[in-house]
């Protein structure tokens, strides 16, 4: 009987393979390194690049969610990293509950681009920075690879300061805490499997739940009414401040750059865009779950506190914590900030090296061993050896790192998100995959409120003492949104001038042709206009800069 | 069920089944370790795209500037650059500076012998393997290789 059994076994597995080799596949037709083809060996499974039939069982498809998913997850969690948890901190300590809107608004907001560069990936097979190159030119490719790897340096020193701040709680030197953790930073990708890494990466997702049982440790101190109230005493100008710097450590562009470069290092092919989607959206739960754990837990134990509406830095908060609701909250604070820091230094650094491969042409991927790509394995090695220096010289300026990167980042943003929504719009690149029409106006008002916000934390950064007040913002807001939404109506109308269905009978495997096959993008009216608010906004934001720079001369 | 299939039809060079060592290989072959066959697979995946082959083909007759490449094959010249780099990565050109102008040559006389080798391939392929046979340069000793 069993011998039956294992016979039909077989026998139906024969016809599985037959099926599967048959079935068409959506293999990558521009791909920069091989690594990038094959199966999908993930943390929880594989998928064999032939298996690409139809999977009417529910078994099997969550077997294959389990393999796909990963590069969402990493992502989104990573994005509770050290900045990310001690400006939630700060949010909860200084202003209550009353931002806890925002961080489901930034969640929506996150998805939406998140979903956007993992199709991207999934269909070109290329990274974002060569997508730039290839379809903006070298100078805006140049102008992004090099921005992005200067915000990147600046967030990894951001992360080592978070490493030092936590370890430094539990009493350990930053000169022990910081070179350690470089050593594990550099340790994660080396071994050239990437099963390991990912392996390594969901225990840090994993550890990151330890922001949960704050959430009840800090319960009891203090009930919920008086954190609602209580905002008195603080200045509108600080309050609008702290939206843009909570969307400013939220939104940023290393995660654009390491999703897409993710997914294809991970062999994930438009034949699997369903699961990255849900691995997207799986990864942006985890994100809401860490943000507001650690702002509602803030917010709970400072409310009526004398630190209320005082925040000064995570170690504070850590060190607040445990007075207030005992022993174990500071050391999950400390566990969380850890945790958050050592994730994303491990993301960022990789979004980096990537980048750099992607456009030097260079092996880049968590497949291959240290001998195997010396430059991209060494130049993730060097961005985590050069950030952990700079943390570890005494009175090193860390503060201006800070205050740098939200200015920096003000500028980067929006001018990734302009390349990502025109990439999202092009039929070359995209095929009948590009964005549909609802979809454009959700991601051009986004932009356009981004583009007024980021604007904003770099002037704010710069000239602290401009006034900004809650209406001017609104009335900023609101006046960029809706043209935002018009120019998201017409990128649609303009794509469907020139292909009329979207639809094609071959939209599941297509992928995007041999790059340099493409033709040159289309000329129109609306990536003109949208290129020329670019070079505006960057010229105004470079000029502040510049401004800011000779007064800073001048005064001293 | 996934490493199952994974190992039937594992085609590709990846990770873990890769690196897991096989059963005895018949006695007489050549002995082809698995980083060999990794490293051989890169250099073919560099010879995967048309423009790449182009630039190889051009630089048979001699070593070019990118100036040069640009001209002959009317790409446009970030591209062959872009290209040129892919091919440095994998030791399949090398730069060399001539005067004030850098070159590009094949990188030694292996990569010259695979390209004649892969033409000449190339261009019997519409052949039958008789007449294949026929032809001047197939040897016997190819016989099972090519057939099986």
């Amino acid at each position: 009987m069993s011998l039956m059994n294992d016979r039909r076994s077989t026998l139906e597995r024969g016809q599985d393979v037959t099926r599967a080799l048959f079935a068409p596949s959506a293999d990558r037709r521009s791909l920069l390194d091989r690594a990038h083809r094959g199966d999908i060996v993930g943390a929880l499974g594989r998928v064999p690049s032939a298996d690409t039939g139809p999977r009417p069982l529910y078994r099997r498809r969550i077997a294959a969610l389990l393999a796909i998913m990963g590069p969402g997850v990493i992502v989104l969690a990573a994005d509770n990293d050290a900045g990310g948890i001690s400006t939630y901190a700060q949010a909860g300590q200084d202003y209550g509950l009353r931002f806890l809107w925002l961080l489901v608004v930034m969640a929506g907001v996150l998805l939406v681009n998140q979903e956007m560069v993992g199709r991207l990936g999934a269909v070109t097979g290329a990274g974002h920075a060569r997508l730039i190159y290839e379809r903006f030119g070298r100078r805006w490719g140049a102008f992004a690879l090099g921005d992005l790897l200067i915000v990147n340096f600046l967030v990894i020193v951001t992360e080592f300061i978070g490493i030092a701040l936590s370890l430094g709680y539990f009493g350990v030197t930053r000169y022990i805490s910081v070179p350690l953790a470089a050593l594990v930073l550099i340790a994660l990708p080396i071994a050239g499997r990437f099963r390991r890494w990912e392996r390594a990466m969901y225990l840090l997702v994993a550890t990151s739940f330890v922001a949960v049982p704050l959430l009840v440790l800090v319960h009891h101190p203090a009930p919920l009414a008086p954190a609602v109230a209580g905002l008195r005493h603080l200045a509108p100008e600080s309050t609008v401040f702290m939206v843009i710097a909570l969307i400013g450590t939220t939104v940023a562009p290393w995660q654009l750059f390491f999703q897409q470069s993710n997914v294809v290092d991970k062999r994930i092919t438009a034949r699997w865009l369903r699961y990255e989607r849900a691995d997207t959206v799986a990864g942006t739960l985890l994100f809401v779950l860490g943000a507001v754990a650690i702002l509602v837990a803030c917010a709970l134990a400072f409310a009526a506190a004398p630190l209320h509406g005082a925040f000064v830095d995570a170690s504070t908060v850590a060190d607040e914590l445990r007075s207030r609701a005992g022993e174990w909250a500071g050391a999950l604070f400390a566990v969380a900030l850890l945790n958050g820091s050592i994730l994303g230094a491990a993301a960022v650094t990789l979004s980096a090296s990537y980048a750099i491969g992607d456009v030097t042409g260079t092996k880049h991927s968590l497949h291959r061993t240290w001998r195997d790509a010396p430059k991209f394995h060494g130049s993730y090695a060097a961005l985590v050896v050069l950030a952990a220096a700079i943390v570890l010289i005494p009175q090193a300026p860390l503060g201006i790192v800070t205050t740098g990167v939200q200015a920096l980042a003000g500028v980067l943003l929006p001018s990734a998100l302009v390349f990502l929504l025109l990439l999202c719009n092009d039929r070359a690149v995209l095929g009948p995959w590009v964005n549909a029409r609802w979809l454009n106006v959700i991601a051009a008002t986004v932009v356009a409120v981004l583009l007024v916000l980021s604007g904003l934390l770099t002037i704010s950064t710069l000239f602290p003492h401009v006034e900004n007040s809650w209406l001017a913002t609104a009335i900023l807001v609101i006046s960029a949104g809706i043209p935002g939404a018009l120019f998201g109506l017409r990128l649609s109308s303009q794509g469907r001038a020139s292909s009329p269905s979207s639809d094609l009978p071959g939209k599941p495997i297509w992928t995007m042709p041999p790059i340099e096959t493409l033709p040159p993008p289309v000329r129109s009216s609306t990536r003109t206009i949208a290129l020329v608010i670019l070079r505006v906004y960057l010229l105004l934001a470079v000029l502040a800069v510049v401004i800011k720079v000779i007064g800073l001369i001048a005064a001293s | 069920m996934g490493t199952i299939m994974g190992s039937l039809v594992n085609d590709e060079g990846d990770d873990d089944a890769m690196r897991r060592s096989r059963p005895g290989r018949p006695a007489g072959e050549p002995h082809l370790s698995e980083a060999m066959a990794e490293r051989l697979a890169d250099v073919m995946f560099a010879l995967s795209t048309p423009s790449r082959v182009l630039i190889l083909g051009c630089l048979l007759e001699g070593p070019r500037s990118v100036g040069d490449l640009t001209e002959i094959l009317g790409m446009e010249q970030s591209l062959v650059s872009h290209q040129l780099r892919v091919l440095r990565e994998h030791t399949l050109v090398r730069a060399e500076r001539v005067g004030r102008q850098r070159v590009y040559a094949l990188y030694d006389e292996h990569v010259v012998t695979l390209l004649r080798a892969g033409l000449r391939h190339v261009e019997g392929r519409g052949q039958s393997p008789a007449a294949a046979r026929d032809s001047a340069d197939y040897e016997p000793g190819d016989q099972a290789a090519g057939l099986s």
